[in-house]
């Protein structure tokens, strides 16, 4: 072996990387060789200066990526041996729960994930706040056709007693759907609130309201003043057209007077005594409208008396329940029964004035709302029907309107 | 894992000679073995992958801190070799009753940090990591022979800087 081969073997002699037989060949040569024996042993004594430099401990790290180490994966595979003979078993059970959390951690941490949540919450949000319209209101929009109804059911000759045509049940039924489906401006809305407090105040005193005593009517009056701002119910509307709506439960919150519909005219009365509401309702010229329950005990007292033959009686109740002020497309329904009642008492005279009064089309124009004309199929009221637009305040529509307008407008709302 | 730990971290510290650092890039390393788990190929030994994987970082940290330079608590500041983590007043004892160790612990250092970065790998990889020649090779993605060779020049560059040990080391051997 030559100095060159020598030189080139010292490093594989000295780190052990040389067969037992070329390494005795390298040990034969350096005995031989003080060149090649000077250098194999400065490198012998520089490697023992160099292991004697103290290796630095390395940092103990986190659990959670020794853990990540120890979870299943072709590394632990790998090195799984090794792990396990230095990790204990329960230190082990311990890091893989815990990378069984870092895994969790991580898909949570997720944008996916983050831009999913974010998107339910705005659902959710919208589903909670955005108010939507209900497919009911398509009918309050469309009052443009009462007129037609007013044409063929105000004939002047008097006609037979009027049977309802829509049964209690479902009235009830359009009655508690109505509000919930429908949209509600602010103001509506908290005249909703005030007749639902009215109306548990009621149930709280026990009341009759169905007595017709006066101190009842003035009461209710005031209270009706808090639910005249509320709306339409679409469903009543259309169970009251004119010499049909008879069922009680049809008396439900109607179109509120615009006079009536004034915010803040009956504010608070809700924690006033009776008396004291009668003084206040007499100073305050702009006079709520009477609660429906008031007028409609008036009116369902009329109709039992009407039934039992008593038109007498029949007669005062309605003109009770006309005195209370109900709504307009109410009183257009009582005035209606009371003619019919004039007629069969043989007061024509009485009767063509409540007529006049009350039945003519420009006596009350905001009484047509509400109606619904016998051309319009029921279905229209059902769910699945266009949005309707926000209807028009009674104080903008004209006085009087032409058939040819109102079926104009009917056709635009329902297309 | 942790057999390898101490190793691994030397030569990190070695290379980029800030021990806070090197234990930034061990975890990273740790991490990026965990994250890249399916790529290992098992005809490969762990030890190996898990050197390239430490040594990739390494080089990314040095070419990072071309742009910021941070004045190293190992790192040489002047000529006679002291470091700025000699003026930090060492917590071990053992510092005082062994000074040569101590002065011999602080030579070293300074002998292998100012080799090349190729030789000192190669001689970090072998003399304290213990990997063979081949596997160095596939480490630093370079022949054997080539390994060798850095080897050789590195070991040649300690002797001569080391010179003024050699009595203290023939005592030791």
């Amino acid at each position: 072996m030559d100095c060159a081969t020598c030189n080139d073997l010292l490093l594989d002699l000295h780190y052990d990387e040389l067969d037992v037989a070329r390494a005795a060949e390298v040990r034969a040569h350096l005995e031989g060789c003080d060149d090649c024996r000077a250098a194999s042993e400065g490198l012998g004594r520089t490697r023992v200066l160099a292991s004697k430099l103290s290796l630095p401990d390395a940092p103990v790290h986190s659990a959670a990526v020794m853990a990540a180490l120890t979870s299943t994966s072709p590394v632990t595979a790998a090195v799984s041996g090794r792990v396990s003979a230095v990790i204990p078993i329960g230190r082990a059970r311990e890091a893989r729960s815990v990378g069984w959390l870092q895994r969790v951690g991580e898909l949570a941490m997720r944008r996916q994930v983050a831009m999913v949540a974010i998107s339910l919450l705005m659902v959710g949000l919208g589903l909670r706040y955005l108010p939507f319209r209900s497919p009911t209101q398509s009918v309050t929009t469309e009052m443009s056709q009462p007129e037609v109804i007013l044409a063929t059911e105000l004939a002047p000759t008097p006609a037979p007693a009027p049977t309802p045509t829509t049964a209690p049940g479902f009235a009830n039924s359009m009655r508690s759907r109505a509000p919930v489906a429908r949209p509600m401006a602010p103001a509506e809305g908290r005249a909703q609130g005030q007749a639902a407090r009215a109306q548990s105040l009621d149930a709280l005193r026990g009341a009759d309201l169905g007595s017709g005593s006066a101190g009842d009517s003035v009461g209710s009056s005031s209270r009706g003043g808090r639910s005249a701002g509320s709306g339409p119910s679409d469903g009543l509307v259309r169970s009251s057209r004119l010499g049909q709506a008879e069922a009680p439960v049809a008396a439900a919150p109607a179109p509120a007077p615009s006079a009536a519909a004034a915010p803040g005219s009956y504010g608070g009365y809700a924690q006033v005594p009776a008396d004291e509401e009668r003084q206040l309702q007499a100073a305050m010229p702009p006079a709520p409208a009477p609660a429906p329950s008031s007028w409609s005990s008036a009116r369902s007292s009329a109709e039992s008396a009407s039934s039992r033959g008593d038109l007498a009686n029949a007669i005062a109740n309605y003109q009770r329940a006309l005195a209370l002020d109900p709504p307009a497309a109410e009183r257009q329904a009582i005035a209606l029964a009371l003619h019919r009642a004039l007629n069969s008492a043989g007061r024509s005279e009485e009767a063509n004035r409540v007529r006049a009064q009350y039945l003519t089309p420009a006596a009350d124009p905001t009484a047509l709302a509400g109606q619904v004309p016998s051309s319009v199929p029921r279905t229209q009221t059902g769910a699945g029907m266009a949005q309707p637009s926000a209807p028009r305040p009674a104080a903008t529509r004209p006085a009087r309107r032409s058939i040819n307008n109102v079926q104009t407008d009917f056709n635009q709302s329902a297309y | 894992m942790r057999r390898h730990r101490t190793p691994i971290f030397h030569f990190i510290l070695r290379s980029v000679k800030n021990p806070a650092t090197a234990d930034e890039i061990l975890q990273d390393a740790w991490l990026r073995m965990i994250q890249g788990a399916r790529e290992f190929q098992r005809a490969s030994r762990f030890t190996t992958w898990a050197y390239t994987v430490a040594r990739n970082l390494c080089i990314d940290h040095a070419r990072k801190a071309v742009h910021r330079r941070h004045p190293s608590l190992d790192q040489a500041r002047d000529d006679d070799g002291a470091t700025l983590g000699d003026s930090v007043a060492a917590n071990d004892p053992g510092a005082d009753r062994n000074a040569i160790g101590h002065q011999l612990q602080r030579s070293l250092v300074v002998a292998i940090e100012s080799l090349p970065g190729d030789q000192r790998e190669v001689f970090v990889l072998r003399e304290y990591s213990n990997l063979s020649f081949k596997e160095i090779a596939d480490v630093v993605g370079a022949p054997e022979n080539t390994v060798k060779s850095r080897m050789r020049y590195a070991l040649e560059r300690l002797q001569s800087s080391l010179v003024e040990y050699e009595d203290y080391a023939r005592t030791l051997g």
